[in-house]
């Protein structure tokens, strides 16, 4: 008999008992969606964790200040600084060239008013960078980023739709215009401050947590503000350095430590969430393990119910055993009708539970979101794109090998069986 | 004439013995039996007598312990577990008096699976098992499951399907003890017809009078050898 007149066969006697196959395959299915749900839970928290810790920046960013760095640097994820050193661009050629190092964006920041077209100006961060390079760590949430030439585009933040558009979606602030207004305070003591101004039209809106910008430019928009106002910034740091800062994108979590090294070594203090983010991923790494135990456990349980559903089968089917015997069928075709029949349950439960866990991930992962929102923390909710197709190829390929391997005393069983006693009436 | 033709079931000296709780019980002690191709032979005895045992080491379901069985030329002695699902499949057909059909199986699939272990392709398959439904009778049922046909109509279903390789020995093992008069008779006639257009020899275990008589030779078993009846 060919693999191809067994499938046939054992689907037969699947279909056959319904009740009895829908039960062990749900058994199955429990394992799997545990399984799934929970290892995309996992993951998704993981990630989460990456993107919260590293506010906005993508993971493994490192923010580089123009500074020299305290002793005590590379023990803090935060700016340890000890004096000025100027960021210039033979500087971002030097990070460039450091090993581990996937780009280098460099960021200034000028102090502006915004005064939108509507009313009601506000003091804001004006942040440019190179707009040219591909890849940016921005979130846009509506429209698109300046272009890197445009002296007229500005993308502004949530709180500038908050301000003109209360109630209303990011895509309302598409189109306004708005006046930027770059005060510089002369004399001693301060007198009046003179105001350089420019027209823009804002073009996207992006997430609040780049750099805590609140409009953001092309470079040569604040350099020009940079000319026009002299540097004003954190008196720790160089105030005369042409960039405020750079981000330094390493190809890795695993890359962080090394390159602030390096930074170190060249001189400059510099941020990244390496050491809160490295304890909450161990952290998480022991939650994980806890999961898989559990789903271990979960896939076992239902391996058990594959063994005893089809060991009942080989008791109720042994005339038909027998029978099969009879007109022809070696031991080695009925072990492979029950091994199949094994495999098919592991498979239908496999893939709902694949299903089912998805969904599972979702809603837990709906309840965590509206928990952490609560308690002021902003999370994105879990996606269908969050589910790791590993952690799903696990669910339906484990389900199936479980069963084939809860399935092969049975069918041994099955093969086994003596003729004569298993066609009975004979 | 019968003497020139070589039997097509020789059996000498065949001792059989089944492990019972108070000890070794003898069932077939020293049977000789031989069986022409095309004969049509009925076994009777009383219960237990052997008669099924001696069907099941002729089938190929048990081993002979002691003496000689010939079927087809074979030796089945000196046969693996291959050799003998082999003659399982090509040598002889079974006929149950249960029936023994597959329940999830319709009638055509009953039938075609003995040719799916005989190595049929799929379309030959459908076509011999659809000639067979029709020879019994059955060519409107061949898409019925077991449960909806009667009990004659299960019983011819399992004749086809004991006809599909078309095997020179045909055992049947109380083909009418589950049937009323009418699909009794309608099973023996099968039997006869299948061996006349056929060619199997048919040995047929009963405790019907009715059913033996249709035999050219009744043979009882009694204390584990054959005598004519």
């Amino acid at each position: 008999m060919s693999w191809l007149d067994a499938l046939g066969l054992a689907l037969t006697s699947v279909r056959r008992r319904r009740a009895r196959t829908a039960l062990t395959a749900l058994g199955v299915a429990l394992g799997s969606a545990l399984l799934v749900a929970m290892g995309s839970v996992g993951t998704a928290a993981e990630s989460r964790a990456v993107e919260h810790l590293g506010q906005g920046l993508p993971v493994g960013a490192i923010k580089v200040a123009p500074g020299r760095p305290a002793f005590l640097q590379l023990n803090s994820d935060e700016f340890e600084g000890r004096g000025a050193h100027a960021i210039d661009d033979s500087t971002i050629q030097r990070v460039k060239a450091l090993p581990g190092v996937r780009g280098v964006l460099p960021v200034q920041a000028a102090p502006v008013i915004a005064v939108p077209v509507a009313g009601g100006s506000y003091p804001a961060v004006m942040l440019g960078t190179d707009l040219a390079v591909g890849d940016l760590p921005v979130s846009v949430l509506a429209g698109r980023l300046p272009e890197a030439s445009s002296a007229t585009e500005v993308a502004v933040a949530p709180s500038y739709v908050a301000r003109v558009h209360p109630g209303g979606s990011p895509a309302d602030a598409l189109g306004d215009r708005l006046t930027v207004a770059e005060p510089k305070v002369v004399g001693a003591p301060p007198g009046a401050p003179m105001v350089r101004w420019f027209q823009a039209t804002v073009v996207g809106v992006i997430s609040e947590q780049f750099a805590q910008a609140d409009l953001l430019v092309p470079l040569l928009q604040t350099q020009a503000a940079h000319a026009w106002q002299g540097v004003q910034q954190d008196g720790s740091f160089d105030p005369d350095s042409p960039y405020q800062q750079l981000i330094v994108v390493t190809s890795g979590l695993d890359q962080v430590h090394k390159v602030r090294a390096e930074l170190y070594d060249l001189g400059y203090a510099s941020a990244a969430p390496e050491h809160v983010l490295g304890a909450v991923l161990r952290y998480l790494h022991v939650i994980d393990i806890v999961i898989a135990g559990v789903g271990g456990i979960a896939i076992l349980i239902s391996a058990l119910g594959v063994a005893n559903a089809l060991l009942a089968a080989v008791r109720e089917r042994r005339r038909e055993i027998g029978v099969m015997k009879s007109i022809g069928a070696g031991d080695g075709d009925v072990l492979r009708w029950f091994l199949l029949e094994a495999g098919l349950i592991g498979l239908v439960g496999g893939v709902l539970g694949a299903l089912a866990g998805t969904l599972m991930a979702i809603v837990i992962g709906l309840q965590v979101v509206d928990y952490l929102t609560s308690q002021g923390i902003v999370l994105d909710p879990i996606k269908l794109s969050d589910v790791p197709f590993g952690v799903l190829f696990a669910g339906v390929v484990g389900s199936v090998l479980v069963s084939l391997l809860a399935g092969a005393l049975p069918a041994l069983r099955a093969a086994r069986l003596p003729m004569r006693e298993a066609v009975g009436g004979l | 004439m019968r003497g020139e033709v070589k039997p097509i079931i020789e059996v000498r000296g065949l001792a059989h013995r089944y492990q019972g709780p108070a000890g070794e019980i003898p069932v077939l002690a020293g049977l000789d039996l031989d069986v022409e191709p095309g004969a049509f032979v009925a076994l009777v005895g009383p219960s237990g007598a052997g008669k099924t045992t001696l069907l099941a080491i002729l089938g190929g379901l048990e081993r002979p312990q002691a003496g000689s069985v010939r079927v087809a030329g074979h030796d089945l002695a000196t046969l693996g577990p291959r050799g003998l699902a082999e003659h399982r499949r090509r040598t002889v057909g079974f006929v149950f008096q249960h029936f023994g059909l597959m329940e999830a199986l319709t009638a055509r699939e009953n039938v075609e699976l003995a040719l799916t272990f005989a190595g049929v392709p799929p379309r030959g398959r459908r076509a011999r098992s659809l000639e067979l439904l029709a020879q019994v009778g059955l060519a409107g049922r061949a898409d019925h499951l077991p449960g909806r046909l009667s009990g004659g109509e299960q019983q011819r279903v399992g004749i086809a399907r004991a006809l599909a390789n078309r095997p020179p020995v045909l055992l049947a093992d109380e083909p009418t003890g589950n049937l009323d008069d009418r699909s009794g008779e309608q099973v023996l006639e099968l039997l006869e017809t299948a061996r006349r257009e056929e060619g199997c020899a048919v040995l047929l275990v009963t405790h019907e009078e009715r059913a033996a008589g249709r035999a050219e030779r009744v043979l009882a078993l009694e204390a584990g050898r054959l005598h004519a009846a």
